[in-house]
């Protein structure tokens, strides 16, 4: 159970290293970053194994009992997690090598990239409120910061946007925090479940999870909370774009608040279906919302922030949902939109290092020009939309058919209409961009970001074509982590 | 269990990794395909005389499982054989020629998906596997010269409509029966209109995947386009074995048709029709492949015919009749193949007095000849005499079978016309001056048509002996076949050698490959010897010329009889239709739907006007909402 601490000890170990190393030799910031970075792959690997058969593994810092002891649970859900945030990192860091030829200061990007996959990895494995708020915060500064990495006027107003409505949602976490705190006395989370379960449904209650809610709705980018990301996501470099967009609001926003629904407050479809309608409803604004804007959008990476906005909304929807196909179906679109969305962040980024371009319009004929990047960003596309048997089409799927279960007909439709969208504004894209013949004068990607782009499309057809282990292995275990609810309580104060 | 796996995932799987590693092509194709062969042996010593039936898996009530029987093993050996005798030979003629590096893939999944149809136990499976076959049968008919496009397509909608028409009829099977595994027990009877209907609908499948009449018309198309293996396997080989073996299933197995005398009448109609249609047709063609593919039609009549008399006799020699034509018909188009690659040219005016110079292409082609047109000893002739022999014995239940014998025995003629006339003009007669230097092809384009040529030998002359006991008679358990009349193969053989020894002595030291030259006298001009040449092509143009025939020939040539052309007609009015009545009006409602949305999009991206304050309005509206809805 060692890994567990390295997981968070390792990406923090390389963050200082890195400025002292880089001083002596410059290469050693991307080699240490992508090493880093495919060892935690590796980390993540043995985790999803090392979980098969355990229903949770809890290491205790400095061997003291979890309510007094700062504790790390690691459960199905949280392998699951780290899985999906080591494959973004991973493929980001080997894009990241060649395309920071653009930037100076190269080795403050990869401490900041460190630290932004601490915290990442940090929000996943804690079982400790105050110290998921801190993780929370490594990495929401990390990322203002690098967001405006490239200091130009856009990128640093657009950063300074995003700090200002992060920062509001960060104090607001840390508001419900000290109200927590001030009632039940306790900061982990196994045991703030235990108070929480006797004062069920007072309004206590829903104020917390209320002010819960607009926090990590605010950090995943859910409609009407999703303003700052349409800015921020854009100006970003596009390896953090793709991190940002693949696996950041996803752990910010939709763990946290699958982690607190289900397992800390105990809600569940059956006795609290009011609230659970409300995910639905910001699920479906977001879809709705941000699908059509998508449409108007004329600026490459712009487009895809607004999709993403939308595809997170199938994400709560699925949640919402909250039978098993939902859940298992809002699990497996973690996976699929993480990795498609980081592919075409990144295929974005290739075309900007070649091109300088990011306004469709005055781009085109890349697809002869650039046919890897082409084809990835078909192939992302297309696992966007829901095209079997890349993996986005199990995860939509899965979400229909948890819809269909529970009675909603119309919001399956809708669901699976709404790809129509999708594959409208992504078609915007491969119209303007890699098909109409515009005279542009590019060549191909350098090797290292094609690799990564050819790596993530891999990660699409292989888990699309292995759905049955990944469904068997991975999935169902995280979404029975959720559904286990309470049960989480016992788990970790119970002994082990 | 693995062996049956490993015959459908290895050819394939082999042809891929040979397409991603091109320096290791030829070697993975080649032990893709044997350890094919090796697993088809084992599976054939195997499953002698036993059935295994596997599920692999069951989806929503359907049982999709493998079944393997006698029947199964024989096909799969003979698909094995047949492809790797294909490879050897495509490798030489494919090499630097346009498509070289999906050849071997389509060819294994070729193989793959022939594997999967034979080893399928559920029609549902069976449709899988096929529709895999459509797609190779697509993919390598685009291997050729640019024409083949066309052919393609005309392939892929002729094999695709009859691909939803046996999908129509599967469904029926499967609502009436309740099950859409075969042997169905018991066998489903013909006895109301629903099931026979059903019956035809499957038909309509086994023959268009067969090749007959009136479904053939993309073979002769694709005959001049494709490279000559192309043809041997596909439309030659694989497409008779499993169409085939499809009708045998459903006629057999599925149903019993020895019930129904209508069903075996209509079985028997398209028979006789195919052969001699098609043969007609063969006869009057100029171009060596499209002869050989009219050929590959016509013989489809034969296994047709048989199969449909019910009588076991005529089954079992429409069987056997399918293995002969495969090799057969497969020697012939390798033969012409290794023709038009050394003389770069497939039209017989061009060709002649070959003989000399590739002597081992002629031996092979005239043995293959002989066996296509039913000369004893011969594999062909056996083939058919058995299934003239099931003809006559239905004088029992019908009249009629005086006109099915004699559409077969007259198809057999014309076949022997046609291909003397196509000896003729390929290796006999005067060499035009161009074709002096042509030579004996290389060593690995003349081993396959050797093998086959030595196979159409043996399994003529030990007809009884070898594929008979070991191969057909234990595909048909439920028969029980008893040889009518009396066929002596040893005293023939020994007779025909004699008459053979004869011949070549003649040949030898006769002038049968020097062609007697004479001035030719036209009142005073001197023609050149080369210009005056007597070519083959025309041998039988008083043939076409016959008044009645002549129209028949131009509404063929013309492609009356292709249900291609009516079914593009049909198709281009519908087309017509949509594009000018209801194509309009859903543009109009899409534009019109398109439009709102996206002016509704850039109402809702104006929202996104840049400024702070704004925002920071948006998110405490949404909070203060979730608050009210919350908790109060």
């Amino acid at each position: 159970m060692i890994f567990l601490p390295l997981l968070i000890a390792l990406p923090l170990f390389s963050a200082f290293v890195i400025p002292l190393l880089s001083k002596l030799w410059k290469p050693f910031a991307p080699v240490i970053g992508n090493i880093t970075t495919f060892v935690l792959f590796i980390f993540s690997l043995y985790g999803i194994a090392a979980i098969q058969g355990f229903p949770m593994l809890v290491y205790k810092f400095g061997n003291w009992p979890p309510p007094i002891g700062i504790i790390f649970s690691f459960d199905a859900f949280s392998a699951f997690m780290v899985f999906v945030i080591s494959i973004i990192v991973f493929s980001g860091a080997l894009f990241a090598t060649k395309y920071l030829n653009h930037y100076t200061g190269q080795w403050k990007f990869w401490t900041l990239y460190m630290l932004l996959t601490t915290g990442l990895m940090g929000i996943s494995v804690t079982g400790d409120l105050f110290n998921m708020f801190v993780w929370i915060e490594i990495s929401a500064i990390a990322s203002y910061a690098l967001v405006s990495f490239g200091i130009e006027a856009e990128e640093l107003e657009a950063s300074l946007k995003y700090m200002v409505m992060g920062e509001i949602a960060g104090m607001t976490l840390l508001l419900a925090i000290a109200l927590i705190y001030a009632k039940t006395s306790t900061l982990n989370l196994a045991d703030i479940a235990l108070s929480f379960q006797t004062i069920q449904y007072s309004k206590f209650y829903w104020s917390i999870l209320a002010l819960l809610l607009f926090a990590f709705s605010v950090k995943a980018a859910l409609v009407p909370f999703h303003f700052w990301l349409p800015d921020a996501h854009p100006a970003a470099p596009a390896p953090i774009s793709s991190l940002l967009s693949g696996v950041f609001i996803k752990v910010l926003g939709v763990y946290t608040s699958a982690r607190f629904i289900f397992n800390i407050f105990g809600l569940t479809r059956e006795n609290a279906p009011f609230f659970f309608n409300i995910l639905v409803g910001i699920g479906l604004l977001s879809i709705v919302y941000a699908g059509i804007t998508a449409l108007s959008q004329k600026d490459y990476k712009r487009l895809l922030g607004f999709s993403t906005i939308s595809q997170v909304g199938y994400i709560m929807l699925g949640l919402g949902i909250g039978n098993f196909y939902g859940i298992a179906g809002a699990v497996l679109y973690i996976l699929a939109h993480g990795i498609s969305k980081a592919l075409l962040f990144l295929t974005s980024g290739s075309v900007v290092y070649v091109t300088g371009e990011r306004n469709i319009e005055k781009l085109g004929g890349l697809g002869e020009s650039m046919p890897t990047t082409a084809w990835s960003f078909r192939f992302g596309a297309l696992s966007l939309i829901g095209l079997p048997p890349l993996i986005g089409f199990f995860a939509k799927f899965l979400i229909a058919l948890g819809a269909i279960k529970q009675g909603f007909l119309w919001l399956a439709i809708v669901a699976i209409g709404f790809s129509g969208v999708t594959l409208g504004y992504l078609l915007k894209i491969e119209n303007n961009v890699y098909l109409k013949k515009n005279g542009v004068e590019a060549k191909e990607a350098p090797f290292l970001m094609r690799v990564a782009m050819v790596f993530l499309v891999i990660l699409l057809l292989v888990l699309g074509i292995g759905y049955k282990p990944l469904m068997d292995f991975v999935i169902q275990p995280a979404t029975d982590a959720l559904l286990r609810g309470t049960e989480y309580i016992n788990l970790i104060l119970g002994g082990i | 269990m693995n062996e049956v796996y490993l015959m459908l995932l290895l050819p394939v799987g082999c042809g891929l990794l040979g397409f991603l590693i091109k320096r290791l092509r030829n070697e993975m194709g080649f032990l893709g395909f044997i350890v094919t062969f090796y697993f088809a042996l084992r599976i054939f010593l195997i499953f002698h005389n036993k059935t295994f039936a596997y599920s692999i898996a069951s989806i929503a009530g359907i049982d999709f499982r493998i079944y393997a029987d006698n029947l199964t093993r024989f096909i799969l050996l003979f698909n094995s054989v047949f492809a790797l005798l294909i490879l050897l030979y495509s490798i030489i003629t494919m090499r630097k020629s346009r498509g070289e590096d999906v050849y071997q893939l389509y060819l294994g999944l070729t193989l793959s998906g022939a594997n999967g149809v034979v080893l399928s136990g559920n029609l549902f499976l069976m449709l899988i596997f096929w529709n895999m076959l459509v797609f190779a049968l697509y993919g390598i008919l685009l291997v050729g010269k640019k024409e083949s496009v066309n052919a393609a397509r005309k392939a892929l909608t002729i094999v695709g409509v009859s691909d939803f028409i046996l999908m129509l009829g599967i469904i029926i099977v499967y609502t009436i029966a309740g099950s859409a595994n075969f042997p169905a027990e018991p066998l489903l009877s013909l006895n109301n209109g629903v099931m026979i209907s059903a019956y035809m609908l499957l038909l309509v499948g086994a023959i268009a995947k067969a090749g007959a009449m009136p479904l053939h018309t993309w073979i002769p198309e694709a005959a001049r386009v494709v490279p000559a293996s192309t043809m041997a396997f596909i439309p030659a080989c694989i497409d008779k074995l499993l169409g085939i073996y499809f009708l045998v299933r459903i006629s057999y197995y599925l149903f019993d048709i020895t019930q129904s005398l209508p069903v075996r009448m209509t079985l028997m109609s398209i028979g006789a029709i195919t052969i001699v249609f098609a043969v007609m047709m063969a006869l009057i063609q100029k171009e060596a492949m499209r002869l050989l593919s009219f050929h590959a039609v016509s013989q489809v009549g034969y296994m047709v015919l048989g199969i449909g008399t019910g009588i076991p006799l005529a089954v079992a020699g429409g069987l056997f009749h399918m293995i002969n034509n495969a090799i057969y018909k497969m020697c012939l188009f390798l033969c012409a193949g290794s023709v038009e690659y050394r003389a770069r040219t497939s039209e017989l005016d061009h060709l002649g007095g070959l003989g000399t110079k590739m002597p081992l292409t002629m031996l092979c082609f005239l043995i293959a000849a002989f066996a296509i047109s039913g000369v004893p000893p011969f594999n062909g002739f056996y083939s058919k005499w058995m299934i003239y022999q099931g003809i006559i014995e239905l004088y029992k239940e019908t009249n009629l079978w005086i006109i099915f014998l004699v559409a077969a025995m007259f198809g057999s003629v014309l076949t022997l016309a046609s291909f003397l006339k196509m000896l003729h003009s390929l290796f006999l007669g005067e060499r035009p001056k161009e074709l002096d230097k042509v030579r004996e092809v290389r060593f690995g384009m003349i081993v396959p048509p050797l093998i086959l040529a030595f196979l159409c030998i043996i399994f003529g002359i030990f007809a009884e002996q070898i594929p008979l006991a070991r191969l057909i008679y234990p595909s048909l358990p439920f028969f029980k076949i008893e040889p009518i009349g009396f066929w002596s193969a040893g005293l023939t053989t020994v007779l025909m050698l004699l008459g053979i020894l004869i011949g070549l002595i003649i040949f030898i030291f006769g002038t049968a490959l020097k062609p007697r030259k004479s001035k030719v006298f036209v009142g005073g001009e001197v023609l050149d010897t080369e210009e005056a040449r007597i070519t083959g092509p025309n041998f039988y143009s008083s043939v076409h010329n016959i008044d009645m025939l002549e129209k028949t020939y131009r509404f063929g040539e013309e492609g009356a009889f292709d249900f291609y052309n009516y079914l593009q007609g049909i198709f281009g009015g519908f087309g017509t239709l949509f594009r000018e009545v209801i194509n309009k009006f859903f543009v109009l409602v899409y534009n019109a739907f398109a439009n709102i949305i996206i002016s509704l999009g850039y109402v809702f991206s104006a929202v996104h006007n840049g400024e702070l304050p704004g925002y920071l309005g948006w998110i405490f509206l949404g909070a203060i909402f979730i608050f009210i809805l919350l908790a109060l």
